[in-house]
């Protein structure tokens, strides 16, 4: 099966040079072409592409804000390339798979779809990589916004604003949604340090709650309280961490 | 007890313990560490003196015969002499020139007193010595009781309260000297040292004074120690009882006593370095200025630093001030107490003056040694401001100078539309932009003053390649580099500008062919070199690529590193030797070894 490969980029002579050595390569299809953010996302919307060579500099949209906003389901491998750019070599850093440097070489090419071809199949790690991508705004600034959840073999990118609690149950961490749950690909304490000085709370040994989805807090007994989420959902919150929680809400 | 004379003992051991002490006090005081200023230090030597003389005295008088004939006599009379003297220098001191008139009328007391005391030599009845002493008790009460009232309370209430104290003590004096018991006065005669000291202590800049009150604590608690064991010995094993118990309970007590006057002597230090001066608060002083907030300036880190000792010490007052204005700055020796020295460099200092400290306490030795320690801390960090400033210049040199003619975004934009419309067939071409490109980019890089040593070489050979396919045959390219080297850390730069040197001045210059060798060895440091080809009117010339490197090789390395040209017949050579890599020249130049090219 040939690697799907979207190219996006503002200047036509780029796309070209990326075209030529790409389709020397063999086993790389070409399924489309974007000029700008905007265009990029609707042709991974239409094309699903495996592959996105996403430049960074575009009018409109960049390539920052193209990762953010990549459509549901859709986990392409990303590639930046850049013509000069200290942000590029930060992303890399986080966790963008590779970066390419313009003009790019013919053996630096030929590297960078060694790498895309090992990691084929493995879609836990691509997801990961976005959310690390995504997580890299603004110079000198990072923080994560979205999170990888599993569901069968699918991977899903969940925006943070629309998750109500990470569950812990035995070995398996659930990530729950309005809708459905998630698996999540980490464990609950690594999963609280990613997500430290945000809005989530432990409220137990096993659960962080989005505060955002708290709706009521109800006593129980002395020290202990029920909390009611967004979607219904009730949880407790344990004797040992009910003033944090009560200061993380402002209760 | 029997057969003992407990009082003449105690006095025996009192004054000798007095006489000592002073004479340390005044040993102290005039050594040359002792001291910090010229205020009063005449006035605290003549009452040290005088208690000594007192002291003295009074030893002599204890142990002579009673009826001794005039010897004893003049002893008896210099020693109330110097008693009587004590108290108006001691209101002096107090005083400090507040109230002349107050002080004037103390001397004239003590003169008075002075004078019966010496008449008295020649008399058979020592009636007047017993006037003379009543008169000092009353007159020295009640001008320390006016004294108070105008000078006021505080601080220096309780210098009154001594002074009175210690002249009330007078009163027993009068009764009779020399052998004669009176128990209960002494515990009042002898409380009259440690409170003179207090008075004494009150205001001047006494540096050794904390040594001094530790060696007192340390004298008083071995006198207590000795007291206790000498009682319980007395009791225990006295003979004729000599009970093989008793005295195997005495070893034990002893050895206990001396277990605890180690410990109690501990605690009793840690106590006067905590509460009595303070100093708990000065060595964090010394730790803070390590980690200041984040200021960018020199001087203002200064100020920071100056501010945040002054208020460590409690100073009212503080000033940076430059070594080369200190003559001129007339009114630093008297507004300034104390003065941290901030070495910054060969001949570039500055000082920290400190003002007085609120609440009257003074700079000790022990203050004066932390703070010196913490003009150190400051000296550090501003020469780790200094060195990483010197690197950050140094890097951006060249960098501000092409960013200023070109966006980077341009220029690997039109590198990359270059690459593009040469067509795949002409991969010489293709391979000289990238080429290009990369030559750039590491020109531009803005992170890191050191390299791995085959960064650097990629760029060399990278730069050779472009001028290879300019100058074709007639320039032959050596290239040899030793496997240990690879890895070592290089400033940045230091090696491409001798090679385009070689070119440029070398090969370029002439017609025949010609060759550039670059050979890196590894030996304890690198040897670096770079031969070419060269005719007879070749110079290194002054090129600002090599004043660059040398200025980098400078920062990195200080002189550790040296750089030399040499021109031959027909050929020139630099060498490049740089030291071992040690950790501390990677600290200094404030950069981690970086590196811009991603690798799989």
């Amino acid at each position: 099966m040939p690697i799907r490969t979207l190219i996006v980029d503002d200047e036509p002579v780029a796309r070209q040079v990326l075209k030529e050595e790409l389709s020397a390569a063999g086993d790389v299809e070409i399924v489309g072409e974007a000029e700008d953010g905007a265009g990029a996302l609707s042709a991974i919307a239409r094309h699903r592409p495996d592959l996105v060579f996403l430049d960074l500099r575009m009018p409109g949209l960049g390539g920052f804000e193209v990762v953010h906003r990549l459509p549901e389901g859709v986990l392409p491998v990303v590639v930046i390339v850049t013509a000069y750019d200290e942000h590029a070599i930060r992303a890399y850093e986080a966790g963008a798979l590779d970066y390419l440097l313009k003009p790019v070489s013919q053996e630096r090419l030929a590297r960078t779809l060694d790498r895309v071809r090992a990691l084929r199949g493995r879609k836990g790690e691509v997801a990961e990589s976005l959310v690390r991508l995504d997580a890299v705004t603004a110079p000198g600034s990072s923080h994560v916004r979205k999170i990888v959840g599993r569901s069968g073999a699918e991977y899903h990118l969940l925006d943070l604003d629309e998750i109500l609690a990470f569950q812990a149950e035995g070995e398996i961490v659930w990530i729950l949604t309005a809708r459905r749950r998630y698996m999540a690909t980490q464990a609950l304490h690594a999963i609280e340090a990613r997500l430290a000085g945000g809005t989530f709370q432990r409220v137990h040994r096993g659960a962080l709650v989005n505060v955002d989805h708290v709706r009521k807090m109800t006593p129980l007994s002395s020290q202990r309280w029920m909390l009611t989420l967004s979607n219904g959902a009730e949880l407790t919150v344990s004797k040992r961490l009910a003033k944090s929680v009560r200061d993380a809400l402002q209760w | 007890m029997p057969g003992l004379n407990v009082p003449l003992i105690i006095n025996l051991i009192g004054h000798t313990a007095g006489a000592v002490l002073f004479a340390i006090f005044l040993a102290l005081l005039f050594s040359r560490r002792g001291w910090s200023g010229e205020r009063g230090r005449n006035l605290s030597g003549a009452a040290a003196a005088l208690a000594v003389v007192w002291n003295v005295g009074s030893l002599l008088v204890l142990l002579l015969p009673s009826e001794a004939g005039p010897a004893g006599r003049i002893a008896v009379a210099v020693s109330f002499s110097a008693l009587s003297l004590l108290p108006a220098v001691l209101l002096h001191t107090w005083l400090r020139g507040a109230h002349p008139r107050i002080t004037a009328a103390g001397y004239l007391l003590s003169a008075t007193a002075t004078a019966m005391h010496i008449r008295e030599i020649g008399a058979a009845d020592p009636s007047l010595h017993r006037i003379a002493i009543l008169a000092i008790t009353i007159g020295f009460l009640l001008l320390t009781g006016i004294a108070a009232g105008l000078y006021g309370a505080g601080a220096r209430l309780a210098a009154a309260m001594a002074l009175a104290l210690f002249a009330g003590s007078f009163i027993h004096f009068g009764e009779a000297h020399a052998a004669r018991a009176w128990e209960s006065e002494l515990l009042i005669h002898h409380a009259g040292i440690p409170l003179a000291l207090f008075v004494l202590l009150q205001d001047y800049r006494f540096v050794l004074l904390d040594a001094f009150v530790r060696f007192l604590a340390n004298a008083l608690l071995a006198a207590a120690i000795t007291a206790a064991i000498v009682l319980a010995g007395l009791r225990l094993i006295a003979p004729p009882v000599a009970d093989p118990v008793r005295l195997a309970g005495f070893a034990i007590g002893l050895c206990v006593c001396l277990v605890l006057f180690a410990w109690l002597r501990g605690r009793l230090f840690d106590w006067l370095t905590r509460a009595l001066f303070g100093q708990r608060a000065l060595s964090n002083a010394a730790a803070r200025v390590r980690t200041p907030p984040s200021l960018e300036n020199e001087e203002r880190y200064l100020e920071w630093a100056a501010g945040s000792v002054a208020e460590a010490v409690r100073a009212v007052r503080h000033e940076v001030v430059m070594q080369e204005r200190v003559e001129a700055a007339a009114t630093l020796r008297a507004s300034g107490e104390a003065v941290v020295p901030v070495r910054l460099g060969q001949g570039d200092s500055r000082l920290i003056v400190l003002g007085p400290r609120r609440g009257g306490q003074r700079y000790l030795r022990d203050d004066l040694d932390l703070l010196a320690a913490a003009g150190g801390e400051i000296a550090a960090h501003v020469e780790s401001m200094r060195r990483n400033e010197l690197v950050r210049l140094a890097a951006q040199a060249e960098l501000r100078a092409l960013q200023a003619q070109m966006h980077p975004h341009f220029l690997f934009n039109a590198l990359n539309t270059l690459y593009g419309t040469i067509p795949r067939e002409a991969g010489g071409a293709r391979r000289m932009v990238l080429r290009l490109a990369d030559i750039f980019r590491y020109f531009l890089q803005t992170e890191g003053a050191l390299v791995p040593l085959s960064r650097e070489m990629e760029i060399v050979r990278a730069y050779l390649e472009i001028e290879q396919s300019r100058l074709g045959p007639r320039l032959t390219v050596e290239i040899a580099v030793d496997d240990a080297a690879l890895d070592v850390p290089i400033p940045v730069l230091s090696i491409q500008p001798l090679v385009e040197n070689a070119i440029k001045h070398g090969v370029a210059r002439h017609a025949g062919p010609g060759y550039v060798a670059v050979e890196v060895k590894s030996a304890g440091g690198l040897c670096i070199t770079v031969r070419n080809s060269a005719g007879g009117d070749s110079e290194p010339g002054p090129g600002v690529g090599l004043q660059n490197v040398r200025r980098r090789l400078e920062i990195c390395y200080g002189t550790g590193a040296t750089l030399d040209l040499r021109v031959g017949e027909g050929q020139a050579a630099a060498e490049l030797r740089i030291p071992a890599a040690s950790a501390g020249a990677r600290h200094r130049s404030g950069a981690a070894v970086t590196q811009s090219e991603p690798r799989p």
